[in-house]
């Protein structure tokens, strides 16, 4: 695993995190550990005890053990609470890490002359849904958003998540609503060197569904010449020419790597002066990774440097067109 | 019965054929002259550059006044209207621009290497990064149109569409070569690393 001071000496950005890391931070972190700790505490125990409290409701009720009267009903009600208690500590539990992690967050877009927001006042998801960028949702939340500029290069990218509503029917015949995930990746919107004034779309290749798809979206197809591009990527625009300027031989190739890290779950557009991507990868952003991972553990503010990082690279990566006119 | 229904129904079949590929032709086509276009607005561009490297070009290099007179010539001949239905006249023309695109080059390169000093002037820099932008453009739409006319010939090179094709008119086109040799030659680092 990469240390904390590996990654400090990587980059001239991170100079000094691991010093304020441990003077200003960890105390913090350590406050909100045993916050995490007793959550968990709680949980656990009321998740032991509902499940014991369940058994003996289980066993009083097939007579396998004799229960005075009353006792179904009160165990109905202690199980009840133990619910409560065990909420209430989960909920401790997250709000500790929620805390932790604006902590870290914080800190390295502190260093690295970045903007952070938990809860981000501005959603573009919008936008994104009539360039045809993501799936179809009905409810939908953002946070984690890291803006700023690098290179001169202004950028915004949040963290969504999109829900849709499905209906089913319970025994009784009534019909339930429920959600599932039908995105939880980052949605970013960045200035792009090159000026232009159409509409340039990239969906993910859809094989046969193509032309059905292709309904929805503003303009004509688009084919150009990289196979493994055109393998991934199927193209709408409102002008071909402008599409082709856009999308250099060279740009394609470094948008197919792009795709390649985001485990070949990239879209994006070019729209109204900005590239806009949308990356579906399954949540996992600026998190830390697994529910009883410790706050105070190296590795979780090295992930978040790598999380935020991976921005600084992506923007490098995109902006590196403005320096080789490719 | 049947079998005349059957007969007729393959003649329709058959006619329908016909008509598809008649349209398809057409529809191709119309997209080789609609890139063709946009190809002739950017080379316009280019054009309109001219002037301003053969003033630079006066000012320092009288010596290489033949190198000016075949641009000047060149432009002259790029700027007059052709048949852009005419597959030769389309291809003449696109071997006009390539000419010129070269030499438009090559006077570029001498002006930036005879002068180094030049490099730093405000009204150079301006030429050569309009000059760049302009080159990104009729890459692209280069592109474009070399996509249309692969189409195209894919289509109206096979039997049995390319008998519909030459019926309704459509014959192949011939693709627009990149002939800039700054392009075309291998990459030296070290002119990269001043």
């Amino acid at each position: 695993m990469t240390t904390l001071a590996e990654l400090e000496a990587s980059s001239p950005h991170l100079s000094g995190i691991s010093q304020k890391y441990q003077a200003e931070v960890l105390p913090q972190l350590d406050v909100h550990e045993v916050q995490r700790k007793k959550g968990q505490r709680q949980l656990i125990i009321a998740v032991l005890l509902g499940v014991l409290s369940v058994a003996v409701m289980a066993a009083g009720t097939l007579e396998l053990i004799a229960l005075p009267p009353m006792t179904l009903a009160g165990g109905g009600v202690i199980t009840l609470v133990l619910a409560v208690i065990g909420f209430l500590g989960h909920h401790k539990s997250s709000r500790a890490r929620k805390a932790a992690k604006i902590i870290l967050a914080e800190l390295v877009c502190g260093l690295i002359g970045l903007n952070y927001a938990e809860s981000p006042r501005q959603t573009y998801l919008d936008w994104f849904r009539a360039l045809d960028l993501l799936p179809h949702y009905d409810r939908s939340s953002v946070e984690d958003e890291v803006s700023g500029e690098v290179e001169g290069i202004g950028f915004v990218i949040q963290e969504a998540r999109l829900e849709e509503e499905r209906t089913r029917r319970d025994k009784d015949g009534r019909i339930q609503t429920y959600y599932v995930d039908v995105f939880r990746g980052l949605v970013g919107m960045i200035d792009f060197h090159k000026p232009f004034s159409s509409t340039t779309i990239a969906s993910a290749d859809k094989g046969l569904l193509n032309r059905i798809a292709g309904w929805t979206v503003p303009g004509q197809r688009a084919r150009l010449e990289s196979p493994e591009f055109e393998k991934r990527f199927e193209v709408y625009t409102t002008d071909q020419v402008e599409a082709r300027y856009l999308l250099t031989p060279a740009f394609m190739e470094r948008l197919i790597q792009l795709d390649r890290f985001f485990k070949g779950n990239l879209e994006f557009a070019f729209d109204n002066a900005r590239f806009l991507f949308a990356a579906n990868h399954h949540g996992e952003w600026m998190e830390t990774r697994g529910s009883i991972a410790d706050l105070t553990h190296e590795s979780y503010v090295v992930n978040i440097i790598r999380d935020v990082t991976m921005i600084h690279h992506l923007i490098d990566a995109l902006n590196l067109d403005a320096k080789t006119k490719a | 019965m049947t079998t005349t229904w059957m007969i007729v129904g393959g003649v329709f079949f058959v006619l329908f054929l016909l008509y598809a590929m008649y349209a398809k032709s057409i529809r191709l086509r119309n997209q080789v002259l609609e890139s063709l276009a946009a190809i002739d607005v950017q080379l316009r561009k280019r054009h309109d550059l001219i002037p301003n490297l053969l003033k630079m070009a006066q000012k320092y290099l009288d010596h290489e006044r033949a190198l000016m007179e075949n641009v000047t010539a060149l432009r002259t001949q790029a700027q007059a209207s052709y048949d852009r239905a005419d597959p030769q006249a389309v291809g003449q023309h696109l071997a006009v621009e390539a000419q010129l695109s070269a030499s438009t080059g090559r006077l570029f390169n001498m002006v930036h290497e005879a002068y180094p000093d030049m490099k730093s002037a405000e009204i150079m820099s301006t030429t050569q990064e309009t000059f760049t932008e302009v080159e990104s453009h009729i890459a692209a739409a280069r592109r474009f149109y070399n996509a249309s006319v692969t189409d195209l010939n894919n289509f109206a090179q096979v039997q049995p569409m390319a008998a519909i094709a030459a019926m309704a008119g459509v014959f192949a086109f011939p693709y627009f070569e990149e002939t800039n040799e700054a392009v075309r030659a291998p990459i030296d680092v070290n002119d990269h690393m001043t």
